[in-house]
């Protein structure tokens, strides 16, 4: 386990959301949080009155009307989010985030399944029918949800903007939904956009990781969206993680940096994940480090995460 | 490739090595490895990181006095078994506010076999029929290197603050076939009291820093945390323990990097092998994982004046082409 940090995390956890409307209030609760309309506390679960890293308001729709102001509210209203596909009136959110570089577009689609896209570029074009998108390539995240179940929203931020956040079901204690978005370290001077995007309707695992993979963009940003899509390959598997939970050394668990690289050819190792690491398969989801006192680090399927609680389902 | 190292490397590559003999080449290369870290090579002037000689023995007289004294000279290495009048010698260094301690035994009637000790604690005794023994040593027993003679080279790379990598090669190969490298580690945890390893191979077919001889606990030495045992340890491949590293490994589908129109590298865990041990030890500085498709000797950005150069699955930090 990471027991410290590279970045400063900032948390949101075990958020219940309403039962009747889970998937419209999972969406409100990404851009709440995000836009920090949500309390946010630190590692040592202490109020932070002003979040750092926020994101900003670009554009939304609440399926009858767009606008560059926020539609959807700061209060959770269920009828300003109305779920649907492109090409039938639906809502969506546009937001921003300047220290990243990087634009979110929510978009509560059909089939118990988000269709936000992740992007350098501003999105546009957005109508009551059609989300936002761009001529660049982007990254289709398809985090889930399952109708209405009850769970709890989860999100650390750092005070430069990347996150991760997830969302549980309750009944089968899963996590449900997973979305990252993260500056990465170790990136190379002429990469204009370290970030790496990841969205699964489904957990942090391996396979999920490296077979459904996240992306980067092309570092340039020259390349269309037809020839630019760039998936990616978590490089480190957990596999010799697997062989003990605890390091003998000091008693606690071991974890493994996590590399992202580029497998499109020719390919390129694009950076590390500050953070977030590989987990041992022996330890339990939701074990959490140290076994005393605060709290810093949480495992959610193969991946160590920051945490300051632990996470309820 | 690095692009830039995290140490400052000093370095010493394509040293030709006697002629006169295969016996003569052979001493004259274990002379290298002391004379190098102890920075007596003329063109070591300035060096820092050297080595210091706490004892030795040249099979004649033994004590605390440099019997292997520059310039090389045959006769100071005599090369016997154990129980025999034979030649030693014992360097140290502070590594990471720690002093280490290397032992060179030419306990081997073979003149291309010898034993390299590492220990924290100092060694003691020795005798002309035996080295120094520590409480704490790491040993490589019978260690052969190269058997050749005519057209051998020895190559040395010295950080300012004591880590090192050696290579032989024996002139007209395609590969280094011994290597030697010892380092402590980055991101070694607070409680390991031994966070240094040494990893030392020599394969005439596949090169010394073979894929699979760096992951296999054959090659290295390190010492549990709280030195009560030695460590099996390997180096991870993509965090993964399984050899040998083939299939899937990042790096054989990955030559030049998209980004940066150079070559991949990524950096090298080291970890425990075996139960009970299961620890990560730790990251190496500077040398990586490199392209394994890639020529051997390859130097990047340039050939003539690189920063690093491969051979077979890492990046060292030779950055002008290594004789072979």
């Amino acid at each position: 386990m990471p027991t410290s940090f590279e970045k400063t995390w900032q948390f949101c956890s075990n958020l219940a959301y309403i039962l009747t409307d889970s998937e419209k209030h999972i969406a409100w609760f990404i851009k709440a949080s995000l836009l920090g309309e949500i309390p946010y506390v630190d590692a040592a679960g202490v109020s932070i009155p002003s979040p750092s890293g926020l994101w900003t308001t670009v554009a939304s729709c609440d399926g009858l009307t767009v606008s560059a102001s926020d539609l959807w509210g700061s209060s959770f209203d269920g009828s300003k989010i109305i779920c649907a596909g492109d090409g039938s009136t639906h809502s969506w959110y546009q937001l921003y985030n300047a220290g990243l570089g990087t634009y979110l577009v929510i978009h509560p689609a059909n089939n118990n399944s988000f269709a936000n896209t992740f992007s350098p570029t501003l999105q546009t074009d957005g109508s009551t029918t059609q989300r936002p998108k761009c001529a660049l390539s982007d990254y289709l995240a398809t985090p889930r949800y399952y109708g209405s179940e009850a769970g709890k929203f989860n999100i650390a931020l750092t005070t430069e903007g990347s996150f991760v956040m997830f969302w549980t079901q309750t009944f089968n204690s899963l996590i449900r939904g997973v979305m990252l978005c993260s500056k990465l370290l170790e990136a190379y001077a002429v990469d204009t956009h370290p970030v790496f995007y990841f969205g699964d309707p489904s957990m942090f695992t391996v396979s999920a990781l490296t077979q459904f993979g996240g992306m980067v963009q092309p570092f340039t940003h020259a390349a269309a969206k037809a020839g630019g899509i760039t998936y990616h390959h978590t490089i480190y598997s957990q596999n010799y993680l697997d062989n003990v939970a605890l390091d003998p050394v000091d008693g606690l668990a071991n974890d493994l940096p996590i590399y992202i690289y580029a497998s499109t050819a020719p390919g390129s190792i694009r950076g590390r994940l500050p953070d977030i690491h590989w987990a041992s398969s022996l330890l339990g989801t939701n074990t959490w480090e140290p076994s005393v006192g605060q709290i810093t680090s949480v495992v959610l399927n193969s991946v160590w995460l920051p945490a300051y609680t632990s996470i309820i389902y | 490739m690095p692009t830039t190292f995290e140490k400052t490397w000093q370095k010493l590559p394509n040293l030709r090595m006697s002629t006169a003999s295969n016996a003569i080449c052979h001493k004259n290369f274990i002379f290298f490895l002391k004379a190098f870290l102890c920075g007596q090579y003329p063109t070591q002037s300035g060096w820092t990181g050297t080595y210091t000689v706490v004892s030795s023995s040249d099979g004649a007289a033994f004590g605390a006095t440099d019997y292997w004294a520059y310039p090389f000279d045959s006769a100071d290495i005599v090369q016997a078994t154990a129980g025999s009048n034979h030649s030693w010698v014992v360097l140290s260094r502070s590594i990471g506010g720690v002093t280490w301690h290397i032992i060179i035994d030419c306990d081997r009637a073979t003149t291309y076999y010898f034993d390299i000790v590492i220990a924290k604690t100092a060694p003691t005794g020795g005798s002309l029929t035996a080295r120094p023994t520590s409480t704490d040593e790491v040993v490589y027993s019978n260690q052969q290197f190269m058997p050749d003679s005519s057209g051998q080279y020895a190559h040395g790379a010295l950080t300012t603050d004591g880590m090192f990598l050696f290579m032989n090669s024996a002139g007209g190969q395609t590969l280094p076939r011994f290597g030697w490298f010892l380092q402590g580690l980055a991101a070694a945890k607070a409680a390991d009291l031994y966070p240094v390893v040494s990893y030392l191979a020599y394969d005439a077919g596949n090169g010394p820093f073979y894929r699979a001889n760096l992951a296999s606990a054959t090659y290295w030495r390190a010492r549990k945390f709280d030195g009560t045992t030695t460590l099996s340890i390997g180096a991870l491949a993509m965090g993964c323990s399984a050899v040998p590293l083939t299939a899937g490994w990042v790096m054989e589908s990955m030559l030049v990097d998209g980004t940066v129109g150079k070559f991949a590298d990524l950096p090298i865990f080291v970890a425990g092998t075996v139960a009970g041990n299961y620890s990560l030890k730790g990251r190496l500085y500077d040398l990586r994982w490199a392209p394994v498709s890639l020529n051997e000797g390859f130097v990047e950005p340039n050939p003539t004046d690189g920063v690093s150069s491969k051979f077979e699955a890492i990046w060292t930090p030779f950055s002008t082409p290594i004789i072979l």
